[in-house]
């Protein structure tokens, strides 16, 4: 029972090649935080004598101008990096397809207002809403989260408004609720699995922007502060040593970068041709 | 018993008190409103039911036909009490009916599985609490009912064909055990020896359980071999209703009678 029930869900995957490779990659990254969580050659804040020193046996990814292990900081930078990328979808998202699905079923007054407020916020650059929020609640990891997370809601709103409403009105709904159905199960019980896979590409998707934003963020030095590090803000420290340690730039933004290349593949991977899970 | 009253005066009662008929409907007047714009509530109104007086007898199938936008789905969702605003009285022996949908792609959910979609009318009943073990043994028993062999529980509806998704749907219709159903249109998206069998199933669960049914379809033959009376409506009104029989052997009307001209009756 449970091995067809998973051969049937990834038989329902559109693209289940592209899904794997991008899940394969995911992995990859989550190994190296795992692992950082755990062991990492040095402990990433501290300071050493051995400045500067190019890649070798002793710092796999050499160490930067303080003398700390760039390996040490990239593991532990990937760990906040990707929290902070799943903190703001899970904020993002899941208020997000709430507010969509509920307004969007319903519609009349609220949604209209809801979505004129989306629109609003949609008009703000996301970094830009973001940098409000954080200058008003002070930069720290948790706040820029929260930051990011608000500035992702409308697009979830958006999208789970307008997959419910085409689900609504076809024969499966009406059945449902002429059988008795109470609202809130018809929403989230009836109709949300059957948009679950436009849904998750764009949470992948979302991902993906988190991941950049919260390292552009960082990169203008808003975020975790100094000593810790996340990734873009070791880009953002290395770009005076990038031609003495090239790994400073590179170890950090290949990180960044398979990240990314991991959730558009898995995103990819869901979205069908038509836009939905068949 | 449940009486609403609209603010048009309508009256929609279930568990109504009624001598010998599942379903009386009584100088129904549906209307339909302007689509409201923006936040402006539309207010023009149309009548889309003209004075619409019918019965469905315990036990009978009446049959309803007419041409697309003649009204048979604006009935359809008044009876099920979906629609507002209307007057007259519709007055239902048992709980709200369930509908057998045209298009059995459409009508189950594609993301259950059929075993559940089975379960789910009894655990929406809002007048008794069926017990996991009540649930089993009931869906079984409506499976064997309809010919829906167990194996196909753990199957998704995309993976059934036409025939298999109109006895489940048909099987979730009766799944409470209720007296009257609306057949909208059942067989219309199925071929036609799929036809014949849905139809010989509708007709044997209508002789064993006593099912009343309102059988909406455009398909002259078919009412010919599913019903017991037939009404025939056109724009919004009906036209004539009587044995079927009778009916189509001395259409009253011009508009019946081209009807069964076009059938080739």
């Amino acid at each position: 029972m449970a091995t067809t029930r998973t051969r049937s869900l990834l038989a329902r995957i559109p693209n289940p090649r592209l899904f794997c490779a991008g899940a394969l990659i995911m992995l990859a990254v989550i190994t190296l935080i795992v692992i950082g969580m755990v062991w990492m050659p040095y402990e990433p804040t501290a300071m050493s004598p051995d400045r500067l020193q190019g890649v070798s046996a002793a710092h796999l990814l050499g160490t930067d101008k303080m003398g700390r292990d760039i390996l040490s900081r990239v593991m532990y930078g990937s760990r906040i990096t990707f929290l902070v990328a799943l903190g703001t979808m899970a904020i993002g998202a899941g208020f997000g397809i709430l507010v969509g699905a509920v307004t969007g079923y319903y519609g009349g007054i609220v949604d209209e207002v809801v979505m004129r407020v989306t629109d609003g916020l949609f008009a703000f650059p996301t970094v830009l809403l973001a940098l409000v929020i954080v200058s008003l609640f002070g930069s720290s990891t948790l706040n820029v989260m929260w930051a990011l997370g608000i500035a992702f809601v409308p697009s979830f709103i958006r999208v789970a408004r307008s997959e419910v409403i085409r689900c609504k009105h076809l024969d499966y709904v009406k059945n449902a609720r002429l059988m008795g159905v109470r609202d809130a199960r018809v929403i989230f019980v009836h109709i949300l699995p059957n948009v679950s896979g436009v849904i998750m590409s764009n949470v992948m998707i979302g991902f993906n922007n988190a991941v950049l934003s919260e390292a552009g963020l960082s990169y203008l030095g808003i975020g975790s502060q100094p000593p810790y590090a996340s990734l873009g803000q070791m880009i953002s420290e290395a770009q005076e040593i990038f031609f003495t340690v090239p790994s400073a730039v590179l170890g950090p933004g290949m990180v960044i970068v398979l990240m990314v290349l991991g959730f558009s593949l898995m995103g990819e991977g869901l979205r069908a041709a038509e836009g939905r899970m068949a | 018993m449940t009486r609403t009253v609209t603010k048009m005066g309508g009256v929609y009662e279930t568990h109504a008190r009624l001598n010998g008929s599942a379903l009386e409907v009584r100088n129904l007047n549906v209307y339909y409103r302007e689509r409201a714009r923006m936040l402006r509530r539309g207010n023009a109104l149309e009548r889309v039911l003209h004075d619409v007086s019918f019965c469905v007898r315990d036990g009978e199938i009446l049959g309803l036909c007419g041409e697309s936008g003649c009204g048979k789905s604006t009935l359809s969702k008044a009876i099920c009490g979906i629609v507002r605003e209307f007057d007259g009285e519709i007055l239902l022996a048992d709980e709200r009916p369930l509908m057998v949908f045209q298009d059995p792609f459409g009508s189950l959910n594609p993301a259950k599985r059929v075993g559940w979609l089975l379960e789910e009318p009894l655990r929406a009943d809002r007048t008794r609490t069926w017990t996991p073990d009540e649930r089993a043994t009931r869906i079984e028993e409506v499976a064997a009912q309809v010919e829906v062999e167990t194996a196909l529980f753990d199957r998704c509806p995309t993976e059934l064909s036409g025939g298999q998704r109109q006895r489940v749907a048909i099987a979730c219709a009766i799944m409470r055990k209720p007296r009257f159903l609306i057949a909208d249109e059942p067989v219309s998206a199925l071929d036609v020896t799929i036809q014949k069998q849905v139809l010989e199933l509708l007709r044997s669960l209508h002789e064993s359980m006593g099912l009343s049914m309102l059988f909406i379809s455009h398909d002259l033959r078919v009412v010919y071999q599913v019903c017991d009376r037939v009404m025939i409506m056109r724009e919004g009104r009906i036209l004539e209703q009587g044995v079927v029989r009778d009916v189509y052997r001395n259409p009253s009307h011009e508009y019946t009678r081209s009807l069964l001209a076009a059938a080739g009756i």
